[in-house]
């Protein structure tokens, strides 16, 4: 024992030394507290045994001297709680839902069991609706069972906003759409949006108006967001889902590090009794509604798409192998999705070509597995170990892949071969977390004072991009070996189909297949597949928390944790045959579209064909926090974090040093019940973010390119003799100035990028305030009010404290306008003539949650929130860039202007609902209905221009957010099932899911485009604050002249994309 | 049950062992890389030392300043991947490469395979020293010997005489910062022209940029615009006889040159 206290000592010394987000299972338990009371004197009861059973046995605490109790590490359950003491008669509650990451409190009152008569115990408050009524019989003997309705809802424990998907509603609302990403296998994350706060973006879910590879995903505490890009890295099916709760905010130091949310899900894990079940759904392409799609303009090649099905099989099943010791579960799906597109040639006289119009498929195929094994040694120590796999593959033997990271077709229009436009792709996950609970003896020897929670994992994740014909990259076999070639002539006029296609004899003969006005083609792709990449990222994760319950001027929960991982990001890529040709506008050259490489000496080029890089990522992290309450109705959370965060380049060197991220975290609870009914809080927090290795490999190693120019009169790179004279030195031309070494060969990317020495960690803060209620039974009412920012809090506070208490983010940004870059924090260190990085997002939502009882669930939202600045977040919604903390925003000062104002994800006022009730008929039959729906203000808009260096779309034209809102969405999902038992304790139920019942298309995105042309942004207009469309005439080039008519595109703000049409999702579940 | 208590509270002793040891990582980022300029020309003031020979009427004896192109290279590794821990860097100025260029327009180049126009060296450290220094101490001559070219009435090329220049640089050092990557340049330039060989010290800073303004004469609000690529940072002052940007101190102030 004495040894035992030394060690325990040195932890709580070490642990008090200060030292991200790796593991998290304090995420995957919750806690159940409180107080127990005679119900005759009013005081407080020691030594009562609390019992929480759930389905994987029991749990035990003793009430302290005050009369309190606490029950650390449950895992997501529905729990049977009793007390009981010689002497007294206590209520038991039943279904009672323990959520991950809250903090319950359920108080139990005792009655003295003198018989007869005595006064009727309960479960305190006993009072609200649904409550049982008190007995009126004769009074009970000890040990007398009676139950209460009145179950805790509110968590009282912590400031944190979000909302839980628990199994029961997961079962009963219509969530993941079937063309959702991730909706073939119905992934957890799309299931997330139907709470509050959360928004679909390009790759995932939008929390807190972060951009979703802000956010941290956890599967049973393991962190599971990609090591490069941050996206979630399992897509793990709703189906192996227990519980997924999304923190948006207002959390403790112990939950890591995000700029955005915390997504956490609890998988589903065996009990004392076996159950599992077979399931299958299939959502036919033929009960799809319409999809609308403008029609391409400039070019003969239109593409539609449809959805042709989905469809998914699968099982569970979960059981003990020793009754209360050990359990398992186990569970498997199968899925797939098919898009078909339809091309036709359609000449510009409307006339349709007989040739070149055919149906290609898209399509991706899924395999999830899952194993867990949860095993009780004794009451102390408990050891769970979770297995899962999701790896997918999309595309070949002549169809399309569907792009892992969007859930969308890789293209959208079939302007080329389909051996060029094709790949296949593979991603998936393999993960494995050990997981090991102690709860022991405290220093005073009372039992369940001290908690250790031990974990290690690993994240293994895969992205591959192949040739669609599956030979490996750089084989030098079949479609790896075919270079790509890219036609995008366009002036004096597009070639015409006919240069590529047969389209049928005497079709498209306006003239020169070199200058078309019947049957043009804007773009086509010739040849092989071009950028090819196999990437693997290992995460290799542990974590260790220490929790230590102590009574001093009331109660204190102090914990205390180190965590750390090492993540390896490996990449190789490569374009097929080595490079990539691209014409020039006129068609007069041909260059290097994608030639990797670089040059040993003048003008030596040294091409490289399949480039290698490994980099890597420490991460270090420790906390210390406390959850103190003084009085009943008051608890006060304060703790900090640190982080450290070391990245290195491709050789083995550092590439960038985080090393001093200190994130304080405070809250305040007041729970004017004492009875754990309502809170009333208040939180401030700062919050890191982790860097993905994007910016490892790209500005830490450098993606060495080169390119030359050769004329297309010599060089046809379209067959192999060709390309021989394309690549012969003597046939390029003179591309850059008599004064440079390098006449022939321009570099792009060599090299790591330069780093400013007083770089800052990317960070936000973020205020909260909120009160929460129970309303009824089961029932709660809530409003909270969120601001969350990126950037400084005040004026002037940017000159206080060096910046400190300005959040930034991190950038490479050009002070000579593309000339060289460096990494640094916009507005800050020595990018202060930057504009700073701003992002604030300020929410208030109101939010009605029923949990499911008497039969049915419901829960309503209304957020009205404004989300402004100048920086969306880690990917570009306007171009869909996805290189976190490297992208266009700042790349140049001249690329800055007229970038504040509504950001993309803005969307004023946003409700939604969803709600589920069960009808049990005849013969033990019973109906579901469920329902979902969404409303939402539209998002802003933009006027964009072209950057002479960037290109187009690079320029706001006017103040970000000057286009017209598109408008509101709506949508509504309906669910509907048919239960019944062919055999007593299995059960059959048959659904329908359909989602946008109504078939609604209404414009998700509008074209923004307001010129091709380089222009200036409109800046200091005549007696305004801010230039307006009143004032788009004053637009000038970049010589100062004016736009010509015919410069401003006639397409402006028609709708480029619309609302999912209709699915019907068809459901067929048996279980027992 | 106490082995598996001891065995729990070991644990977080293990894994604060891997926090402390982790922890003596660098708390400094990574020194930035040498480097120069690339693609675009440096504007050079020259600061003449001495001549030698006869050089009455040789226009490298009388040369104000000029335009330089630099580039830096790596050596390759194992794989064919740049090795990025040796630097090497190539000069050429433009008073050779114009020469050189209009020849080669003409399709007339040098054959002697030991002429080149490009001077080429070798910074003796992949990161700058402490000063921000990364210094290339000798780099190989340049040498050029071409033809007299007769007008090209045709294709609108003017006459150009007989070429026999050859170039020595020497003492070549950029600065290189996270902010000023390797865009300031200095060193002694030696060229030899028909007999004559003149030396200069040389001041550079990267990119070139013309201010001659629109009455033809040098218009400082050139330099002073953000939008000319020129480091806000920087001391520019617009040169009446070159009409480029120039670094506002004298060729032999030290580096780096930034406002005050």
């Amino acid at each position: 024992m004495r040894s035992l206290l030394l060690r325990a000592g040195l932890l709580a010394a070490v642990c008090a030394v200060p030292a991200s987000p790796v593991l998290a299972q304090v995420l995957s338990e919750g806690v159940l507290t409180g107080e127990v009371v005679d119900g005759d004197t009013g005081d407080v009861l020691s030594g009562v045994v609390v019992t929480a059973s759930g389905s994987r046995g029991a749990v035990i605490a003793v009430t302290d001297d005050a009369g309190r109790y606490r029950l650390d590490g449950l895992l997501p359950d529905t729990y049977v709680v009793t007390f009981a003491k010689d002497g007294f008669v206590f209520d038991t509650t039943t279904d009672v839902r323990v959520r991950a990451a809250a903090t319950l409190r359920l108080d139990g009152v005792g009655n003295k069991a003198a018989p007869p008569p005595t006064t009727p115990s309960s479960t305190t408050p006993s009072t609200t609706e649904g409550a049982a009524p008190p007995p009126t019989s004769a009074p009970k003997a000890p040990g007398t069972i009676r139950v209460s309705a009145g179950r805790p809802v509110v968590d009282v424990g912590s400031t944190q906003s979000g909302g839980v998907l628990d199994s029961d509603v997961l079962k009963r609302v219509p969530l993941v759409a079937p063309s959702a990403k991730g909706g073939a296998q119905r992934g957890f994350e799309a299931a997330a949006t139907v709470l509050p706060q959360v928004k679909t973006d390009t790759y995932g879910a939008s929390i807190n108006g972060a951009t979703s590879v802000e956010n941290q995903y956890a599967i049973d505490g393991l962190t599971v967001n990609n090591g490069g890009f941050g996206s979630n890295g399992s897509p793990l099916s709703i189906e192996f889902v227990d519980e997924l709760g999304v923190i948006t905010g207002g959390y403790l130091p112990e939950y890591g590090r995000a700029m955005g949310g915390l997504m956490n899900v609890v998988t589903k894990s065996g009990g004392n009794t076996f159950s599992g079940s077979v399931f299958s759904s299939w959502t036919p392409g033929f009960l799809e509604g319409a999809r609308l799609r403008p029609p391409a303009e400039g070019t003969v090649i239109q593409t539609t798409q449809e959805l042709d099905n989905v469809g998914d099989v699968g099982f569970t099943l979960g059981g003990p192998i020793i009754k209360d010791k050990l359990f398992f579960f186990a569970g498997a799906d199968v899925s797939s999705i098919r898009y078909v597109l339809h091309r036709k040639l359609v000449a510009t006289d409307g006339t349709v070509l007989p040739g070149g119009s055919d149906d290609f498929f898209a399509s991706q195929a899924s395999v999830q597995g899952i194993a867990k094994l949860t095993w009780v040694l004794n009451e102390a120590h408990r050891l769970s170990f979770t297995l899962l796999a999701t790896p997918s593959q999309g595309g070949g033997k002549g169809e399309l892949s569907i792009d892992p990271q969007t859930g969308e077709p890789e293209v959208t229009s079939l302007e080329g071969s389909v051996d060029a436009l094709a790949h296949v792709r593979r991603a998936g996950a393999l993960d494995g977390t050990l997981k090991w609970e102690a709860t022991l003896p405290g220093l005073d020897g009372a039992a369940r004072r001290l908690r250790l929670d031990t974990s290690i994992g690993l994240h293994h994740e895969i992205q591959q991009v192949l040739p669609s014909d599956g030979t490996a990259i750089g084989s030098g076999q079949g479609l790896s070996a075919v270079p790509r070639v890219q036609f995008r002539r366009s002036d004096p006029g597009s070639y015409s189909i006919r240069k590529f296609e047969d389209v049928g004899a005497g079709f498209c003969e306006d003239g020169s297949v070199d200058n078309a006005t019947l049957c043009p083609v804007q773009t086509y792709q010739f040849g092989g597949p071009a950028f090819l990449r196999d990437a693997t990222y290992d995460r290799l994760q542990g974590r260790h928390v220490a929790q230590y319950t102590l009574e001093a001027g009331g109660l204190h929960i102090l914990k205390a944790g180190v965590d750390t991982s090492y993540t390896n990001y490996h990449l190789l890529q490569a374009y097929s045959g080595g490079n990539a040709y691209r014409d020039t506008s006129d068609g007069s050259y041909f260059f290097d579209d994608g030639l990797f490489g670089s040059l040993t000496g003048p003008d030596e080029a040294n091409p490289i064909e399949r480039y290698d890089v490994n980099v890597g990522m420490l991460n270090v992290g420790a906390f210390a926090q406390d959850t103190w309450t003084p009085l009943d109705v008051l608890t006060v959370n304060a703790g900090v974090r640190w982080d450290g965060e070391w990245q290195f380049s491709g050789d083995g060197q550092l590439a960038l040093a985080m090393p001093h991220e200190w994130s304080p975290r405070l809250g305040v609870i007041v729970d004017p019940t004492s009875s754990g009914r309502m809170k009333i809080w208040g939180s401030f927090a700062r919050y890191y973010q982790s860097i993905p290795l994007d910016i490892a490999q790209r500005s830490g190693t450098g993606d060495p390119t080169i390119l030359s120019y050769v004329p297309s009169d010599v060089c046809d790179p379209t067959t192999p003799e060709g390309r021989k004279v394309c690549d012969d030195d003597d046939n390029k031309i003179v591309i850059n100035g008599p004064d440079q070494p390098d006449q022939k060969w321009y570099v792009i990317g060599a090299g790591r990028t330069a780093v400013d020495p007083n770089l800052q960690p990317p960070s936000s803060d973020e205020v909260t305030v909120g009160a929460e209620g129970e309303v009824f039974a089961n029932a709660r009412v809530g409003a909270v009010y969120t601001r969350r920012w990126i950037g400084c809090p005040f004026a002037g506070a940017k000159d206080v404290a060096g910046g400190a208490l300005c959040s930034k983010s991190i950038e490479d940004m050009s002070r000579d306008e593309a000339n060289t870059y460096f990494v640094g924090n916009p507005g800050f260190g020595i990018a202060t003539d930057f504009p700073e990085a701003t992002r604030t997002y300020d929410a208030l939502t109101l939010m009605f949650s029923k949990q499911f009882s008497d039969d049915w669930l419901a829960q309503v939202s209304y957020t009205l929130s404004w989300l402004r600045g100048n920086y969306a977040g880690l990917f570009r919604p306007e171009t869909g860039q996805l290189d976190p903390f490297i992208n266009s925003d700042f790349d140049l000062r001249s690329l800055t202007v007229n970038r504040d104002g509504d950001l993309p994800f803005d969307s004023r006022h946003q409700v939604k609902a969803f709600a589920a009730r069960e009808f049990p008929a005849a013969h033990d039959t019973k109906f579901t209905l469920g329902g979902a729906m969404q409303a939402s203000e539209g998002g802003p808009t933009n006027l964009l221009g072209s950057h002479p260096i960037y290109g187009g779309n690079e320029v706001f034209v006017l103040p970000r957010g000057s286009g017209q809102r598109l408008e509101w969405s709506w949508s509504a999902d309906a669910h509907g099932g048919f239960t019944f038992q062919p055999v007593k304790g299995q059960e059959v139920e048959v659904t329908i899911d359909v989602f946008n019942l109504f078939d609604l298309h209404t414009a998700t995105a509008v074209d923004e485009t307001y010129t091709t042309a380089d222009v200036n942004p409109l800046v200091d207009c005549k007696d305004k604050k801010a230039c307006t469309r009143d004032d788009l005439g004053d637009v000038q080039q970049l010589d100062g002249t004016p736009l010509e008519d015919g410069q401003v595109n006639p397409n402006l703000g028609n709708p480029i994309a619309y609302q999912t049409p209709r699915q019907v999702r068809l459901g067929l579940r048996w279980s027992f | 049950m106490r082995a598996l208590n001891r065995f729990a509270l070991s644990s977080a002793v293990v894994f604060v062992g891997v926090v402390v040891a982790s922890t003596s990582s660098s708390c400094a980022q990574r020194p930035v890389p040498c480097t120069v300029g690339r693609s675009l020309p440096y504007a050079a003031k020259y600061k003449a030392i001495a001549t030698e020979g006869t050089c009455d009427g040789v226009p490298a004896a009388s040369l104000a300043g000029d335009q330089l192109g630099m580039s830096a290279y790596n050596p390759t590794k194992a794989g064919g991947l740049p090795d990025t821990s040796q630097v090497d860097i190539a000069i050429r100025t433009l008073f050779l490469g114009a020469q050189t260029a209009a020849a080669f327009d003409r399709g007339v180049v040098d054959e002697d395979d030991n002429h080149a126009a490009s001077a080429i060296g070798s910074f003796t450290s992949d990161v700058p020293d402490d000063a921000g220094l990364c210094s290339a101490p000798t780099l190989t001559s340049t040498a050029q010997v071409l033809p007299a070219l007769p007008e090209d009435t045709e294709a609108e090329l003017p006459a150009q005489d007989a070429v026999n220049v050859q170039e020595t640089w020497s003492d070549v050092s950029v600065y290189v910062s996270a902010s000023a990557l390797g865009t300031q340049m200095k060193g002694s330039y030696s060229v030899t022209q028909d007999g004559c060989t003149a030396t200069y010290h040389v001041l550079a800073m990267y990119p070139a940029t013309d201010c001659t303004g629109e009455d033809g004469g040098p218009d400082q609000s050139i330099c002073d615009d953000p939008a000319s690529g020129i480091s806000p940072d920087f001391a520019v002052v617009c040169d009446p006889a070159l009409l480029l940007c120039v670094l506002d101190a004298d060729v032999d102030a030290d580096l780096p040159v930034l406002k005050k």
